[in-house]
């Protein structure tokens, strides 16, 4: 093996990430990174390592204990990587690595070790280790054993999460795969309020559980951080076994994803539906509606996103299974807030991102560049409108709450409410803050700081401000002032198209910075 | 003859970077015209403020006998460009970026199709339907850029790099097909690195040196008629000579190598 040359290629992943802090916004994205992940670190290193030790020694439950903290960090870590694309998403690429003098096993490792090297698992590794010094320090296990299991959990968990979103990856591509993906994404976020209900009403159903739950990675590493002795062999050999089944499946989904999609040639078909619905926007509007709708239709991100709306908003509803109906109302009117633009936002936030050399021709069409700016915006307003259309129906027809026009009216306004002005300022974060994004990945987060601030805020802000609403108004007062949400909507709506038409003057006068910017060259 | 292009004291900058200083130029209609320089000259600055993609600092320029200003869209219509990064939108399939540009320059939904179909076999591009733009190798990108560029028949067609990367039978179409539209009468403003395409194809030159400087303009139907061009007293065989003359550049030796 090429020791010495996949080392380089690591100590390369790490200068070409140390390279993104040589740009203004590279150095204040570094700054607040580190910032917020030394507190995230101190916070969690106190909480869920050296204080879920102490907590657990002190209880007397140091497995259970190390159980919860192993298995919460095991599945955020996934549902992190693979959500945000952070510590999956290599430097590397298989026909990148195989411009060096690289076997195929030493490309392997070349890509796994540099993956697994990423900070954002380094960071786990250090939550995990936290745990098992903890664990050492205060008396309740071994050091050695404890830093061998935490070894092979975040191998585990790195190949899991490296699976998960090359299957997802894979089925975003194939015939089929996009229905596939919606109902692996529904059966996630619905289960745990379905099932928890039904398992604590059922007796011995939680014991059968736990059974099943000893046979998984974050369960056998708990058991040799605190049990040194009995079933040790074990305990290494089932992690030893999952680390082998996930590599196995993940070669295979590599090696299926890698065929070619369409080897042979296909002659040209038209396909004018894209062209029908852009058609609604009038006849100079058309063209250019139809290429954005293209993109944000052929975009294994903005689909991956797209999907995932509906039922991480229906989550975020009903996560709660105690609440009463009125309170998953409450809710609903932050998740219609905000469903709309968290489906688009990966493309509307960065609406230029996505065109690459495409940006220039813009300029060279015989049209005025604010229409450039106009369709772009429109079509984002156009899909995520879909989604909020979408919600409503499925809320009208399956919400556990009786049917009502005023709050029928207060979730429609609320949806446009939010649709724009989490638009109007895609606008802002598109022409201030762009940022070059591949068209053909599914993950990763390419988005600029601005654009994140405005997405993660958003969420934030909105959810926290409903559950607030919830708590200090209740539902009652809520629906009291149905009314509310419609002129707040008509406001939203004089916000967006203001501006638009800013934006315009400020895509034209902008238009060279944009350009650099678009083409790598701030 | 009437001039395609007319440029007076065009200067850009980028900050405190010259790029393009103080060029004048004109450009007869009807002619294929190379505009040739070094790398990093000024030559695709130029063509992007030629364009309406870049706003010049100072100078006036003229396209097809009107003053081009920004947003110049009449002017645009008559304009085809193929720019040197190409300018395609890769999410998009062949055909439908063809019929996107046609359908922007005015070409009714029929006749967009019908030319996209004739552009797609005639530059052997046929049968690639269901692929994306990204998928395409380097010299098919070429081709549908160049497809792109004419497909609405303009009276002056930009030409960056067009020859880089496309098979040999290719370059031979599209040189046919330049010839045919300066027959007619339109104008191909042209920049390449290959000197001797030039001495073939076109009729003018304009030679320009970092930042932006015309440093000859003339007419290369000297290397034809006589097999030499003069300047400054002497005389030279071919285009490279004159170039490596007037831009200082020189053949680099390396020992090793």
């Amino acid at each position: 093996m090429n020791a010495s040359l996949i080392l380089r290629l690591v100590g390369l992943r790490y200068k070409l990430l140390w390279a993104q802090t040589r740009t203004r916004n590279g150095r204040i994205a570094l700054f607040l990174t580190g910032y917020l992940f030394a507190i995230l670190i101190l916070v969690l290193m106190a909480a869920g390592g050296f204080g879920a030790a102490l907590v657990a020694v002190r209880s007397g439950k140091a497995e259970k204990v190390a159980q919860a903290v192993l298995g919460g960090l095991f599945l955020n870590a996934i549902l992190a990587s693979v959500v945000t694309g952070f510590g999956i998403n290599t430097a590397f690429t298989d026909a990148a690595l195989r411009r060096y003098a690289l076997s195929a096993r030493d490309r392997l490792a070349a890509r796994h070790l540099t993956g697994i090297l990423e900070p954002v698992w380094i960071f786990v590794l250090a939550l995990y280790l936290g745990l098992s010094t903890g664990m050492y320090v205060f008396g309740a296990g071994s050091f050695v054993l404890g830093a061998a299991a935490v070894l092979l959990l975040l191998i585990a968990n790195y190949l899991l999460a490296r699976l998960l979103a090359t299957l997802i990856e894979w089925l975003s591509h194939v015939r089929g795969g996009t229905a596939i993906l919606f109902l692996m994404l529904i059966s996630v976020c619905m289960l745990p309020s379905a099932m928890i209900p039904k398992l604590e009403h059922t007796h011995g159903a939680k014991e059968a559980l736990l059974a099943v739950l000893g046979y998984t990675p974050p369960f056998a590493a708990a058991a040799l951080m605190v049990n040194a002795g009995a079933g040790m062999l074990q305990h290494f050999g089932l992690l030893a076994a999952w680390i082998a089944v996930s590599l196995v499946l993940l070669a295979a989904i590599e090696k299926q994803a890698a065929r070619p999609r369409s080897a042979a040639a296909v002659a040209v078909a038209w396909d004018d539906r894209y062209e029908r619905i852009a058609s609604i926007f009038g006849p100079a509007m058309a063209p250019l509606i139809g290429r954005s709708l293209r993109y944000y239709v052929r975009s294994n991100k903005v689909r991956f996103n797209y999907i995932g709306a509906l039922p991480a908003m229906a989550f975020v509803t009903f996560s709660n299974p105690t609440a009463g109906p009125l309170h998953y109302f409450v809710r609903a009117l932050g998740a219609f807030t905000v469903v709309g633009f968290l489906g688009t936002a990966v493309m509307s936030a960065n609406q230029f991102g996505f065109d690459a050399s495409g940006f220039r021709r813009y300029f060279l069409l015989p049209i005025a560049p604010g229409a450039i700016l106009r369709a772009s915006s429109y079509t984002a307003l156009f899909v995520g409108g879909t989604l909020v259309a979408a919600s409503l129906l499925l809320w009208l027809l399956f919400a556990p709450v009786p049917l009502d026009a005023h709050m029928a009216i207060m979730l429609a306004a609320a949806g446009v409410g939010g649709l724009c002005p989490f638009n109007a300022l895609s606008i802002w974060t598109s022409l201030l803050a762009p940022r070059p994004t591949s068209f053909e990945t599914t993950f990763g987060n390419q988005l600029s700081l601005a654009a994140n601030v405005l997405l993660i805020g958003g969420l934030l802000g909105c959810f926290s401000g409903v559950v607030a609403l919830d708590k200090i108004a209740g539902p009652a007062a809520v629906l009291r002032y149905w009314w509310a949400p419609v002129p707040a909507a008509a406001l939203a709506i004089v916000f967006y198209f203001c501006s638009l038409r800013r934006g315009a003057e400020v895509f034209v006068s902008h238009r060279e910075r944009l350009l650099n910017a678009l083409e790598g060259r701030n | 003859m009437t001039s395609a292009i007319q440029v007076a004291n065009l200067t850009k900058k980028y900050g405190e970077t010259v790029a393009v200083e103080n060029l004048s130029l004109t450009v007869p209609a009807g002619t294929m015209f190379g505009f040739l320089g070094p790398n990093g000259s000024g030559k695709s600055t130029t063509i992007g403020c030629l364009t309406g993609l870049l706003d010049p600092n100072a100078g006036e320029i003229r396209i097809l006998g009107e003053p081009f200003r920004d947003g110049a869209v009449a002017l645009k219509r008559r304009m085809g460009v193929m720019p040197e990064s190409l300018g395609l939108f890769d999410a998009l399939y062949a055909h439908e970026f063809l019929f996107f540009q046609a359908r922007m320059f005015g070409l009714d939904a029929e006749t967009a199709r019908r030319r996209v179909s004739e552009l797609l076999d005639a530059m052997e591009l046929g049968g690639t339907g269901k692929k994306r733009l990204s998928e395409f190798s380097a010299g098919m990108r070429k081709r549908v850029a160049f497809a792109a560029a004419v497909i609405h028949g303009p009276d002056l067609l930009f030409l960056d790099e067009p020859f880089e990367s496309i098979d040999p039978a290719g370059v031979a179409s599209i040189k046919q097909w330049l010839h045919k539209i300066t027959a007619q009468g339109r104008t191909v403003f042209l920049t390449t690195h290959v000197l001797e395409t030039v001495e073939r194809l076109c009729s003018q030159v304009a030679i320009i040196t970092k930042p932006g400087k015309l440093v000859w303009q003339g007419d290369i139907g000297a290397l034809d008629r006589d097999g030499t061009i003069s300047h400054d007293g002497k005389e030279f065989r071919t285009l490279e000579q004159l170039f490596l003359h007037l831009t200082g550049e020189r053949y680099a030796q390396l020992d090793w190598l």
